[in-house]
């Protein structure tokens, strides 16, 4: 089994930005998802009235109207589709976080479960879906992330730390929490360390010595223009993703982007 | 002479009574600032956990209330031009008044908070009861015509007790359902916001108590208000309807119908055993806050499923035994072999009375339930002891809940070093999990969003909090701490009765 998920962060503040909002509420009926999101989760900016609230499941043919509903009222704070509530056929995931409060900016997370048998077929139009959502949101950083198992997800997608028994279920539990603790500056002053895929700035490209200098050193199999942002992809299937060499790959792109990683906390 | 000292004395002292009030106002002022900021935090002590607590805690928190009218009335004449004793004459009076209104409502619906269970225990105490009578006029043949007249007619008493529980059940539901919805306080300013999300908290949780023992009493009362009709005394009567007393006394017949009465026994233990992978499935999916209900949910369809023949079943075997104890029939090896296989079942049948017919009350499932409370609380006492701040209040002006919308934000702990780590506790599963992201990302966005806003009231409330401060930002990290809770198949089956296997079919060839 194996889990795909993006996060993408520093975007623009969507409250003030409707044409996005409506590209995001068309994007969540997308069948590139290779599922219908039924479940619609949101939370409420404090000192708002509590409206919308969605509860049970919302049927295919509201889904449209009800997701505009929950992007674009002006109490919400952030939004979240799911398919199922049952963990085995909860397959996909969409986040929004609006950016509506005052200083915050926008970010988004997804999530697809993918099958052993044809993974690769279902993950390549999912990843374009995914560079929709990240030039819709306006993001300035995002990554795309492989993993084995869904708690591994849960951490690289919500930044922030599982443990089981008193064990922490990241290999690198502080590498998460220096991206907890410079949230707002991920996309801005810092970057995430890649991942299977990477979305990176101009800024940053330039920082780290440009396009070139990724593309030789790091050698990704797919390098594409999303909107303003360069997307760098390891290798060309997610079936290569957990490979060993596609690590290798991954430590010479961390290497590179060094000097723009937080510092790492002690957890 | 006199009297120009006289004037001068009194010139003197008016001048220095003049000077000093504006020094006593400030004192004074102050002071009663602060009386009235205890007197509310006492309103917020009272109302935490009130679901568990007495009633009365409600009229002290009334008249804490009523502490801060008076009190805010002393200040209105020393508030001068300061801002903070302005605001709080302006707006702590409506305050109080929507809090008293508020708490009213609430300590009427804690007053129906256990009618419901009430109801429940009765409704059950009385099918048990039934099942007793029903197993009594099927067992013994000598009694069975008396059983066809009278069984009809107890089953129609404890019918009428069922529907008269069942009325009073929703006699209850319509005033609980006023007084919890009336019973709503919600304001986000200074020490009010932790009254405002300890009462939401407590609201919520009476209203929950009641309406999952309302559920459960309405399925139990409605089984027992069936009358005869209840499947046990409708089986039972079939069954004695059935009974001709002219069942050939022999071995073979005797062998043939307790291999029948076998069949029955292995139906009902099949609804155990489905209703156990549903209630393992419940307690390794559910999130944190909905474990009970469902756990309680499959409990309570288990325990009436096996109800719907129990007693029957029982009296069968009383029958059958007395008839492989008859003296015509003992000596044979058939006989023998009832007995024994009566024995041996019916040991498993007396033990499902102890758990699975008690259903959410099973004493097993209660115990793994408390299990995962006290895991939780061990969890976050011992994570969260010292400078640490075990269930911390975030202020609702900066964070709103949204799996328990109006219940307030509650870490269940705040780490404290140079970086404040969120915690939140849960059980290993997907559900809990899932809970558990949506409230750590809630919670530390609201420190965050606290510190910009109003970071000398959070320090105020929080003062450790300080050494999370660098650069001007409040250094916030969050964490999951998960616990193993999902039982493995094998403690599942603990939850049930030790049940030996059904016995074997005995041969029904000739003797």
């Amino acid at each position: 089994m194996i889990e795909l998920g993006l996060h993408c962060m520093n975007g623009l503040r969507l409250g003030d930005e409707p044409s996005r909002l409506e590209r995001i509420a068309k994007l969540v009926t997308d069948p590139r998802w290779h599922a219908k999101f039924k479940l619609i989760n949101v939370a409420h900016l404090p000192n708002t009235p509590p409206e919308p609230v969605f509860t049970g499941t919302v049927a295919a043919a509201d889904l449209p109207e009800a997701a505009r509903k929950a992007l674009f009222s002006g109490a919400v704070d952030d939004v979240q589709f799911g398919v199922s509530r049952t963990a085995s056929t909860d397959t996909a995931r969409l986040f929004v976080k609006t950016g509506r409060y005052p200083n915050e900016r926008s970010w988004g997370s997804s999530r697809l479960r993918l099958s052993d048998h044809d993974g690769d077929r279902i993950a390549a139009p999912w990843v374009e879906l995914q560079h929709d959502l990240v030039d819709a949101i306006g993001a300035r950083h995002g990554v795309i992330i492989a993993a084995p198992t869904h708690d591994l997800m849960r951490i690289e997608t919500w930044l922030s730390n599982i443990s089981l028994e008193g064990r922490p279920l990241h290999p690198r539990p502080e590498e998460i929490s220096s991206y907890a603790v410079n949230k707002a500056k991920l996309g801005d002053a810092y970057l995430r360390a890649p991942r299977w895929g990477t979305y990176l700035a101009p800024e940053h490209l330039e920082k780290i010595g440009g396009r070139a200098k990724v593309i030789a050193s790091v050698e990704p199999a797919v390098v594409r223009d999303v909107g303003p942002l360069v997307y760098f992809q390891l290798t060309e299937h997610v079936s290569d993703a957990l490979s060993p060499s596609t690590e290798v790959k991954r430590a010479r792109f961390e290497q590179l982007v060094a000097a723009l990683l937080p510092p790492r906390e002690q957890s | 002479m006199r009297r120009f000292w006289v004037c001068a004395v009194l010139v003197v002292c008016v001048v220095s009574v003049a000077r000093r009030v504006p020094a006593d106002d400030d004192s004074d002022r102050d002071s009663l600032l602060r009386e009235i900021d205890d007197n509310v935090g006492r309103i917020a002590d009272r109302m935490n956990g009130y679901d568990s607590n007495s009633p009365s805690y409600a009229d002290d928190a009334i008249s804490y209330a009523n502490n801060v009218k008076d009190l805010v009335d002393k200040l209105d004449r020393v508030k001068g031009s300061d801002s903070h004793a302005n605001d709080v004459v302006s707006r702590y009076p409506g305050y109080v008044d929507q809090f008293r209104q508020a708490a009213q409502y609430l300590r009427r619906a804690k007053d129906f908070q256990f009618k419901s269970k009430e109801i429940f225990d009765r409704c059950q105490a009385d099918e048990a009861d039934l099942q007793q009578f029903v197993r009594s006029y099927t067992g013994r043949p000598e009694t069975m015509d008396e059983g066809l007249e009278k069984l009809p007619d107890k089953a129609r008493d404890y019918g009428r007790k069922g529907n008269d529980a069942y009325d009073k059940l929703r006699e209850y539901d319509r005033p609980m359902q006023d007084a919890a919805s009336f019973a709503r306080f919600s304001v986000s300013n200074d020490r009010w916001s932790d009254v405002s999300s300890r009462f939401s908290d407590s609201q919520q949780r009476i209203l929950e108590f009641f309406r999952t023992n309302y559920e459960r009493a309405e399925i139990t009362c409605k089984r027992l208000a069936l009358g005869e009709k209840h499947p046990d005394v409708d089986k039972a009567l079939d069954d004695m309807r059935r009974y001709t007393g002219d069942a050939k006394q022999t071995v073979t017949q005797l062998k043939h119908d307790y291999n029948e009465w076998l069949r029955s026994v292995r139906k009902l233990r099949e609804f155990t055993a489905n209703d156990r992978d549903e209630i393992r499935d419940a307690m390794c999916k559910a999130g944190y806050y909905e474990l009970d209900k469902r756990v309680n949910e499959v409990a309570d369809r288990w325990a009436s499923q096996i109800s719907s023949s129990y007693g029957t079943i029982l009296g069968q075997s009383d029958r059958l035994m007395s008839r492989a104890t008859d003296d015509k029939l003992k000596k044979f090896k058939g006989s023998a072999q009832v007995r024994e296989g009566l024995g041996w079942n019916r040991e498993n049948l007396e033990k499902l009375k102890n758990y699975e017919l008690a259903g959410s009350n099973n004493p097993k499932i209660r115990t793994k339930l408390e299990y995962g409370k006290k895991r939780h609380d061990e969890i976050e006492s011992s994570i969260c002891s010292g400078s640490n701040y075990a269930e911390l209040e975030i202020s609702s002006s900066y964070c709103s809940n949204s799996i328990r919308p109006g219940s307030g934000c509650r870490a269940d702990c705040v780490q404290v070093a140079s970086t404040c780590m969120v915690i939140e506790i849960k059980p290993n599963n997907d559900g809990a999990k899932e809970e558990g992201d949506r409230q750590r990302a809630a919670y530390a966005d609201g420190l965050n969003r606290w510190y910009q806003g109003n970071k000398d009231e959070l320090f105020s409330k929080y003062p450790n909090l300080k050494q999370c401060e660098r650069d001007n930002k409040l250094q916030v990290d969050s964490r999951l701490e998960t616990y193993d809770f999902c039982p493995s198949a094998s403690e599942v089956q603990s939850m049930e009765s030790e049940l030996k296997d059904t016995s074997a079919d005995v041969s029904e060839s000739a003797e």
